[in-house]
Order: structure tokens, then sequence, then C-alpha cells
């Protein structure tokens, strides 16, 4: 396999932050710092990314153009770092202005894909954004939702393209390289062998206490506790915080059945696919949900 | 529409001062100041409309979207915009798509076509703002997004004059180590104009597309100043407020950073001058500070008051 970058990818909202912890432990050795998570390989719609691998500040060109450009600064990445770096992405995998892949292939070593129920992504979402419930589901339904790229003010982030959630899961599904799917819900239920799958396909060589030591340096807990005590930069202004809830069905009862259906409704067929149980109804909620198992013992 | 070669005019139409030079141009670049000089004086710089050849002959680095040749040669080339060449720090050459936007186009020849001018020349541009602050240049650095701008507006409203917006170049040969005086007016985002109290209506946008202004309501200063410091902002997410002092390895690092077009900078061979001038920046008493920003407009103020608190430290 070719030199490139591991993609992480997910739709917002959807646990990638835990994997970036998860993999900065593993490769440092060290308990996550979750402010320190870009030393991984940063995030794909880094503006000072851009602006340092093409010598130009994206601030300077038109839209088309800074999104036209997108692929040669993945490129400049691929090119010129030690290690395959793992670059964390909301971008759905599409097409350019001009037409091309955003993420090329030739830059591409493989993504693992993080996907979450939408209807907890719909929650989720509206708290992060700090706005109603029923704005985070027509946004999930929106095919030319955007992340980052304000007019209003300069982001450090550049616009990025979700389309619907639906569309994001089939296009990374779809992507013309080899793309590793992880639920979230897997995550939650049994670590353990979810991310030593994750550990395999990213190629790292980790034994079983390893990731089971990752894993516990990683609980929900501990990084909801980081952000108490330290702080956390991803956090957006408007959020109360970045570690809300950490749980898979918690919906249940934040959704009213009549949003949990218009969900189903806009995105089911995915959802089916992936395997979420689309008869599931809001408002009753199932106790006892795994939240952080670990690994059984060795030997 | 910007006029291609075919159309080029025989004699410049315009003339512009940036520091103490005239700029001649083919093309209106209202960014800067209109020539107040001699009006039969030679022109240091000229921007012709013209044709440029795709690659350069013979090219030392070639990258995404430049192309560079020894310490004088530097080829952008930029689809939706066309070619520019940059020699000698003296002569720029656009050479423009058709239908190409003429507010990008001069977007880019007053942002990085500038920095590479003045690389070419053996300057030190920033990614800088700078403003007066007791007769001296306090230049406010930091990448795209860091709030240069924003910070530097607050401190005019306080009194203070504007030196440069964007591009802060930095003399380390005169006497005093020195900063030129630039684009004076600002250019600010929507978020910041409504913090600032300022409506935008009437206001020029400098790009297409996006709410970002011209705001030309202060006077700027436009005579070179002695660099008293320099202050990189560092804008995030939830971190509090802070400001604190660098030295040695760290304050050369933090402005190295903070060169303007450093890929291409770097390209044109000028690694070694750059660091031989940060460290005489240094050497001559330079303060260097790092300012941790909250992103939120809500507390410039609050930040260009610790900046200017810092500021009374003896150096």
């Amino acid at each position: 396999m070719s030199a490139g970058v591991w993609w992480l990818a997910s739709y917002p909202r959807s646990g990638n932050t835990w994997l970036r912890a998860l993999l900065w432990t593993l490769v440092s050795g060290k308990p996550a710092d979750i402010n320190r998570l870009s030393s991984l390989g940063g995030f794909a719609g880094s503006r000072s990314q851009f602006d340092n691998a093409l010598g130009i500040e994206s601030v300077a060109l038109s839209r088309d153009q800074e999104a036209n450009l997108r692929p040669r600064v993945f490129e400049v990445l691929a090119a010129e770092v030690e290690r395959p770096p793992y670059c964390m992405t909301h971008d759905a995998y599409h097409l350019t202005p001009a037409g091309e892949p955003l993420f090329p292939a030739s830059a591409t070593r493989g993504a693992v894909y993080v996907v979450r129920d939408p209807r907890a992504v719909a929650v989720s979402m509206a708290h992060y954004m700090a706005r109603p419930i029923e704005v985070a589901i027509a946004h999930m339904d929106n095919p030319d939702a955007l992340s980052g790229g304000s007019t209003r003010r300069l982001s450090n982030h550049l616009r990025q393209r979700l389309l619907r959630w639906s569309e994001h899961v089939e296009s990374w599904l779809s992507a013309p390289f080899p793309v590793h799917v992880v639920r979230y819900e897997d995550m939650l239920a049994d670590p353990c062998t979810t991310f030593t799958a994750v550990a395999a396909f990213l190629e790292l060589r980790c034994d079983r206490d390893t990731i089971t030591a990752a894993i516990d340096a990683t609980t929900f807990k501990r990084l909801q506790a980081q952000e108490r005590e330290l702080g956390f930069v991803e956090r957006p202004p408007r959020a109360a915080t970045f570690f809300r809830e950490g749980r898979s069905d918690g919906w249940r009862r934040e959704l009213s059945p009549q949003q949990a259906a218009r969900i189903v409704a806009a995105h089911g067929e995915i959802m089916r696919r992936l395997g979420y149980d689309v008869t599931l109804k809001a408002q009753t909620v199932r106790h006892g949900a795994a939240q952080e198992r670990s690994c059984p013992p060795t030997g | 529409m910007i006029p291609t070669a075919q159309h080029r005019r025989r004699g410049m139409n315009h003339a512009y001062r940036l520091a103490a030079l005239k700029i001649e141009s083919d093309l209106e670049l209202p960014d800067l100041q209109p020539w107040d000089g001699p009006a039969n004086s030679e022109g240091d710089i000229t921007f012709r409309l013209g044709t440029v050849p795709a690659q350069l002959e013979a090219p030392d680095r070639v990258e995404a979207i430049f192309q560079t040749r020894g310490h004088d040669e530097y080829l952008l080339a930029l689809p939706g915009t066309g070619r520019i060449l940059v020699r000698h720090g003296r002569e720029v050459t656009v050479d423009a798509e058709r239908g190409a936007d003429p507010v990008s186009t001069r977007s880019l020849l007053t942002g990085p076509i500038q920095a590479v001018l003045w690389h070419q020349r053996g300057l030190l541009p920033l990614h800088a703002n700078a403003v007066v602050i007791d007769g001296q240049a306090v230049a406010l650095a930091g990448n795209s997004a860091a709030g240069k701008s924003a910070l530097a507006a607050t401190l005019v409203q306080l009194g203070h004059e504007t030196l440069t917006d964007d591009i802060c170049v930095i003399d380390v040969d005169a006497p005093r180590v020195t900063a030129l005086p630039g684009v004076a007016r600002l250019r600010l985002w929507r978020d910041t104009l409504d913090m600032l109290g300022i409506a935008p209506d009437g206001l020029n946008p400098v790009l297409s597309g996006k709410e970002k202004f011209f705001v030309d309501r202060w006077s700027g200063c436009s005579a070179p100043r002695e660099l008293a410091a320099v202050v990189v902002l560092v804008r995030r997410t939830n971190i509090p407020l802070a400001i604190g002092r660098l030295s040695g390895i760290a304050a050369v690092g933090a402005l190295r950073d903070m060169i303007h077009t450093r890929r291409p900078a770097s390209a044109l061979g000028r690694d070694v001058q750059i660091f031989a001038a940060l460290t005489k920046m240094l050497a001559s008493g330079v303060t260097i500070w790092r300012l941790h920003l909250p992103d939120n407009p809500a507390c410039l103020p609050d930040a260009a008051a610790k900046v200017l608190h810092a500021l009374e430290e003896p150096r």
C-alpha cells in the first residue's frame, strides 16, 4: 500500500474525538491530552494547514478556488510527513467544484469511518449547536449543509460540505480506497474488540494490554473530567460542554416519537444497512447499556 | 472583468504609494494610497498586464501552485485567477484568466504577491497588523483568523494610529529596527464591525461573497516607525485571555511562524537571511509577546488593555 494519510472521518458528533483520544494514547504511550489531539495529524478543514501547505492565504481566494485547491493540500501533507498522519475530517467524500475527489486516492492510505445512530447524532448536534432539535434534524437532512466557513467572520476552519447525514455515510462507504467502518455503539458496547480491529486496520502494532490501557485512559468520564478541569479547545463557544453524555440510547428520552420517525423516514435505508433498529421507539429508555466495558482479562 | 493581455493598454494608468515606494500599475488597486510624490518620478515597482508562461524556465522549486527560480523569480499559477509572475522585487506581470474576478485578483496582489515582492527586496514581511503606540510600532502578528485586524481596530478606537494591515514589513538594516507603513485601511469582518458598533452600510467589500469590508474611518500613520514589540496572537476557543513574554529560541520560533508567505520565501532561498533578521530584531531590544486570545469578539477590549499594560514593562 502506498504512503498517505489515514483519514479519521465522521459526520459531526459521532465519536471521532473519542477515537482520536484513543489513538493519541496508543501512538504516544501516554494518557490522551484532549487539547493536543491535533498532533496526530491535524484537521482536514484547518485553514492554517491549507495556508502553510500551499504558501498562500486561503482568505485571499474565492470559495471555489479554496475548495478546488484542498486536494493539493492533502497531497502536500502526504508527501511531507515523516509517518502517515491520522487526519480528522467531517467532510463528506465528495467532488470539488472542479470535479475531482476532495480526498485524492494517491494521498490516502485508508480511512476509519465512525458512524453513529442519527437519532443520537441529532440530539448531540442540537446541544452542540445550542439550537432546537428540530433545527439539528433539518440540518442533517439538508443536502447543502456545511460546517465552518461563515461569511460573517473568519473561522479557523475552511468550509466543509456535509451533505445529508445518509449521503455523508454513503459517500465514505463508496470511497475508492480501504474504509474501515466503526459504529459508535460498538465502541461503547465492546471497545476492546472494536478498537483492536481499528488498530489492526491502521497497522498499529499493539497488544491487548496496550489497548486495554488506552481504553481505560480514555473513558468518557476521564475525557469529561479533563474538559471540566482544563477546558477543550475544540468546544464551540456556544456549546455548554463538548463531552456531554456519551451514551448510545439517550436519544430515546430526548426525541419525541415524531422526531425519531422523521429521522427514520429520511435516513432509514442507510440505518438499516448499518444495523440500527429503526423500530426502536423514543421515550422508552432501556437501561443497562454497556458504557465502559473494557477488555476481558488476558491470559 | 480584468482586461486580458490582449486588451493591455500601453501606458500604466495608476500610481500608488507603498511605504516609500512608487507602484505603477495597469490595474486599479484601491487598497493602496494614491501616489502623492513627484508626478514624473520613476516607479520602483510595476504591475503590468501581460503574457506569463505556464512554467518558469528551469525552476528550482515546483510546488502545488507556485514555482521559483533563484532568489528573484516566483510564478503563481492559480486556476480561476490566472498566472502572476514576480521578478527581482520590481516587476509583477498579471496574466488573468478570462472571467477572473478582479476583486479576488486585487486581493492577491496586495496580499501574498506584495509579500513576495518584499522577500525579493530583502526585507522581512510579517503576517501582522501594526499600530503606533507612544510613537513606536507594535506589530500584532498571527495566522489568518487570529484576530489581528480586530485587535488593531480595538486599539485604534482607543486613539492609536494604524500603520499597516495584514503585512508588516520590517527593516532590520535601518539604524533602528523599523516597521514600514503599509496598507493602512483595515479590513474587518462583520462580527468585528458589530462588536465595534460600525454599520457595514456603504463599506466596500474586500472579497465577493464574504462579509469582510474595508474600513477607512481612521487616519493611518504614513511614516516608518521604530519597532518596539511584536505580539503573536493565538486565537482559540475556550482559552483564558493571557499575555506572556517570549525570549530566546521560543521568540525566534514564534516569529519565524509569523513570516508572511513563508513557504515561497523558503523556496526563494530566504531562510538564512530571515533567521539572521529575526535574531537581529531580538538583539536590538524588540520585545516579543504571545497573546492567548479567546475566540470571542467581546474579549477584544480586555485583550487591548492587556497588550497596553504589558508594553509598559521596561524592555
